[in-house]
């Protein structure tokens, strides 16, 4: 019985040691560490950023004007692959289509970069720099691209990116409109626009 | 003479609109003491140690990789590839959208070992200090970019390496910037015309802004593992 509490004890000792040796670490060796928490900022690059709405209407197959009704959980972008991007499905009920096919009044899905994930032992949180993600209860004019991706929910062919990744997201907010803070000046200017306003553009852009 | 006075403001009003209108687009983009365009950091933190140790795991080319790294050592960071001991950038592939080009994330001390802890030289671990930063290159994009502008493969990976290193050592994006010139950056926030016109290793204005996010907080060897001084109250 002695003979098997050293055992234990040795073996709870070198475990400590060997736990406290993992933690008490503030540079990477080049190991990949499970953490319980970790949070990240990612700036992207694109390739041009649409600077009005004419260019943001070209890029768009689907514009649409709609209510976020709630949010999945955040999912990794490549299945067991943590290093993979965040993305965060939200459910949009169409209030108004200002061009393309999809119905109104029809729920949608439209995928975001970035979100909170929780997946029992460990929260993963990340933040797209730029980038002001759809709330929940909150009313949006998107201007959206058909997602191709096929994640085996019931939203496969109900999904949809938002266009340039955070341009194409007018948050329609007491009349106005908010864009993201990493839009170009050109779609900026907008903002001095009222809600009406610019949804009017749109729409007769769209008919062109 | 309520209305005179109320016709002299606007006059006066309008006079200084026009004026700052006039002065805005003659000089649209913000410019520090050095004369450069103002770029931000990118987050709230920043390596504390130099140099930094830098891994190659896409398929961009050795070449382009090595160059990138070089090309920063003007800078107040010396960037080295990665030799079997600490990993500050690493650096993938990644197919992804089509929509972007590159990303970087960056990952502060939260959730680590350490954190809430000093270390030896009596710095906090908490999400003032980067733990690491990854990059992912969308390699198919920039092939594509390359091909747009009749530009090497090579030359582009090593311009948009460069670009996102930045991003790993906190540089956000200078301003908007479409055409040639001196106020075209390497951290410029779209690639077209970073690669159209052969933006391929950093500025000068790059390399001041960078020591102007880190200024005041220059980076020295590394100060080893955590104490057991926590400072949190």
């Amino acid at each position: 019985m002695n003979y098997m509490n050293a055992i234990l004890v040795s073996v709870g000792i070198i475990w400590q040691l060997v736990g406290s040796m993992v933690m008490a670490q503030n540079r990477s060796m080049g190991e990949e560490a499970i953490r319980p928490f970790s949070s990240r900022t990612t700036t992207i690059t694109q390739r041009h950023l649409p600077e009005s709405l004419s260019e943001l209407l070209a890029s768009s197959p689907d514009v649409i004007v709609a209510t976020c009704e709630g949010e999945l959980p955040a999912r990794l972008s490549v299945r067991d692959d943590p290093r993979s991007d965040l993305v965060t499905d939200r459910l949009l009920r169409v209030d108004r289509v200002l061009k393309g096919k999809i119905a109104p009044k029809k729920q949608i899905v439209v995928q975001e970069l970035g979100g909170i994930m929780h997946d029992g032992q460990r929260v993963t949180k990340q933040v797209i720099n730029g980038q002001n993600p759809i709330q929940v209860r909150s009313k949006y004019l998107l201007f959206l691209r058909p997602l191709p991706d096929v994640t085996h929910d019931r939203f496969d062919g109900n999904r949809y990116s938002i266009t340039a990744i955070w341009a194409g997201s007018f948050h329609l907010i007491n009349g106005r409109i908010r864009l993201s803070d990493a839009v170009g000046q050109g779609l900026r200017e907008l903002e001095a626009l009222t809600e009406v306003e610019v949804l009017e553009r749109v729409r007769i852009a769209a008919s062109r | 003479m309520e209305n005179r006075f109320g016709i002299r403001k606007n006059v006066v009003c309008a006079a200084a609109c026009v004026i700052l209108a006039a002065v805005s687009s003659w000089y649209p983009i913000p410019a520090n003491a050095q004369g450069c365009p103002s770029i931000p950091p990118l987050t709230g933190s920043y390596f504390i140690w130099n140099p930094i140790y830098v891994q190659n795991n896409s398929s961009a080319g050795a070449t382009p990789f090595a160059n990138a790294l070089s090309s920063w050592s003007a800078g107040i960071f010396g960037l080295s590839p990665y030799n079997g001991g600490y990993l500050d950038i690493r650096i993938y592939n990644a197919s992804g959208s089509p929509a972007w080009v590159a990303h970087t994330s960056v990952y502060d001390q939260s959730g680590y070992g350490c954190s809430g802890y000093e270390d030896t030289c009596g710095v906090c671990m908490d999400s003032s200090v980067i733990y690491e930063a990854v990059i992912h290159l969308n390699i198919a994009e920039i092939a594509d970019l390359a091909s747009d502008y009749s530009k090497t493969v090579a030359a582009t990976q090593e311009s948009v390496i460069a670009h996102e290193l930045g991003h790993a050592m906190n540089m956000g994006h200078s301003p908007t910037v479409s055409s040639c010139g001196s106020s075209l950056l390497l951290m410029n926030p779209t690639a077209d015309p970073v690669v159209a016109c052969d933006v391929v290793v950093p500025t000068s204005c790059d390399y001041n802004e960078l020591a102007n996010i880190y200024s005041g907080r220059y980076p020295q060897s590394f100060c080893g593992s955590c104490t057991e001084q926590t400072c949190y109250q």
